[in-house]
């Protein structure tokens, strides 16, 4: 695979991940991987809300599936998500980092190690740091990093967090990364 | 070691392999990136520059092989995690087991947390006198731990809102099950010593018998599909035909190569009954 898209986002992120998910077309090559905050006990309905239009298969992967072009993939309640060498993904119960599990911070560091260049990485709002050092990670293996702009972020905090970490390819708005995310050659 | 904050798989399968053939730990089958970001963690806290220092100093000091092995062992987050599951082995699983002596295995253990919230329900149930419970590890020191019966307070907040979600009441509390001193808590040793607990590594060597109920949740996702595969082969046999096999949430026996012995019997919370 080209490349890899990965998003994470927290509060106020929900309707701009669905927004972007619409507007991907059926034949979009790169996978997508989702890491939201979400309640560790509700297992159900965030697969089915994200799927309403979006013209991509979303799933949530259970331990050592295969990485598949053009799915997506959200990772479950109370469970980190890594995506490992060999395109496989790795579910894990360790400790919450910044308080969250599922870790921003764990998924993007894994894909960046795994991956590498092909990795775009993208931060939207939210209301703690969770993300900042896996942006880092990214940046330090040569992949693309992303936020929010954060004057349009409902709650700046997340991506205010990784511009103040690492360097920062690309500030854009929701509808900014769409067009990205469409005209990239991946 | 490279120039990244990073250690490469390379140098990982070189330690686990010195690991195994000197130390006589292995984990040389284990899942790379919890593996790899582990051993990152433990060089840091331990401020040890590459993987190469660390076997030195693992010479002849026991203490810091064992704060290896539980650092490499990971536990299991909390009590009544999933408590969809325990209330389904209150209600109908283990009350179902229509056999003089009902026995439970809990295999490749690293923490607590399963093996207490069993304690807790069989307790309810007022099943213990019934049940032989056997937990085992390959290591000592993950035997040990639980057998302390701490957890932290952080932890123990977190296993009590599960267990009003498990008791579906926001009064209930596990208070009566633990004691607390010096801002830990500490599970029953009473509960705690009716279990049965064995150094045991199930590729050497297995249980003398076969068991009613095999919670092994949450663990495979820590080997790889290879050693997965290996330990569900050995495991399978011990598990009595008509009985349970649990495995975590996000887990399945599906590219095991006797997966058609098992069947769902519940597929919400990876209950498999064994049918052949």
């Amino acid at each position: 695979m080209n490349r890899y898209i990965l998003i994470g986002g927290s509060a106020g992120s929900f309707q701009s991940i669905v927004k972007i998910l619409n507007q991907l077309p059926e034949n979009y090559a790169p996978p997508v991987f989702l890491c939201l905050h979400r309640l560790k006990h509700v297992r159900g309905g965030f697969v089915e809300a994200l799927s309403i239009k979006s013209k991509l298969k979303v799933v949530e992967p259970e331990d050592k599936d295969s990485i598949l072009p053009g799915q997506v993939y959200l990772v479950p309640a109370n469970y980190h998500m890594y995506l490992e060498v060999g395109n496989s993904i790795a579910l894990s119960t360790e400790e919450a980092k910044n308080h969250s599990r599922p870790s921003i911070d764990l998924m993007f560091s894994s894909a960046a190690f795994s991956f590498r260049e092909k990795v775009v990485g993208i931060l939207l709002s939210g209301a703690n740091k969770d993300g900042a050092e896996g942006m880092k990670d990214i940046k330090l293996y040569g992949g693309t990093t992303i936020i929010q702009d954060p004057k349009e972020a409902a709650v700046p905090v997340m991506p205010q967090a990784a511009k103040n970490t690492t360097e920062i390819d690309h500030v854009f708005t929701i509808d900014e990364i769409i067009d990205y995310l469409h005209t990239q050659n991946f | 070691m490279n120039n990244f904050r990073h250690i490469s798989l390379y140098d990982i399968r070189m330690f686990t392999q010195v690991l195994k053939e000197k130390f006589l730990i292995d984990f040389t089958e284990y899942a790379s990136t919890y593996l790899r970001m582990r051993l990152e963690n433990f060089m840091s806290k331990w401020n040890v520059s590459s993987l190469d220092s660390l076997l030195i100093r693992m010479q002849d000091n026991d203490i810091l092989l064992n704060r290896l092995i539980e650092a490499l062992s990971v536990e299991t987050t909390e009590m009544f995690r999933d408590p969809s599951l325990w209330r389904k082995l209150y209600a109908t699983y283990l009350p179902k087991i229509n056999s003089s002596q009902i026995n439970i295995w809990l295999p490749d253990i690293t923490s607590d947390d399963e093996l207490y919230t069993l304690l807790v329900v069989l307790d309810r149930l007022n099943l213990l006198d019934k049940t032989y419970i056997l937990a085992t590890s390959a290591y000592k020191v993950n035997l040990d731990r639980t057998k302390t019966g701490e957890i932290s307070m952080k932890k123990y907040e977190v296993s009590n809102d599960n267990y009003k979600r498990y008791m579906q009441d926001n009064e209930a509390s596990l208070d009566k099950y633990f004691v607390f001193s010096d801002n830990k808590a500490y599970f029953s040793q009473e509960l705690i010593e009716r279990v049965n607990y064995a150094v045991l590594d199930v590729l050497v060597r297995m249980p003398d018998r076969t068991f009613d109920l095999v919670l092994f949740r949450n663990r495979m996702l820590y080997y790889s599909l290879n050693l997965q595969n290996k330990i569900l082969e050995r495991i399978y046999p011990a598990i009595a035909k008509k009985r349970y096999l649990i495995v975590g949430f996000k887990e399945n026996i599906s590219r095991f190569a006797f997966s058609d012995h098992f069947k769902f019997d519940d597929k919400e919370d990876k209950i498999y009954k064994r049918v052949k």
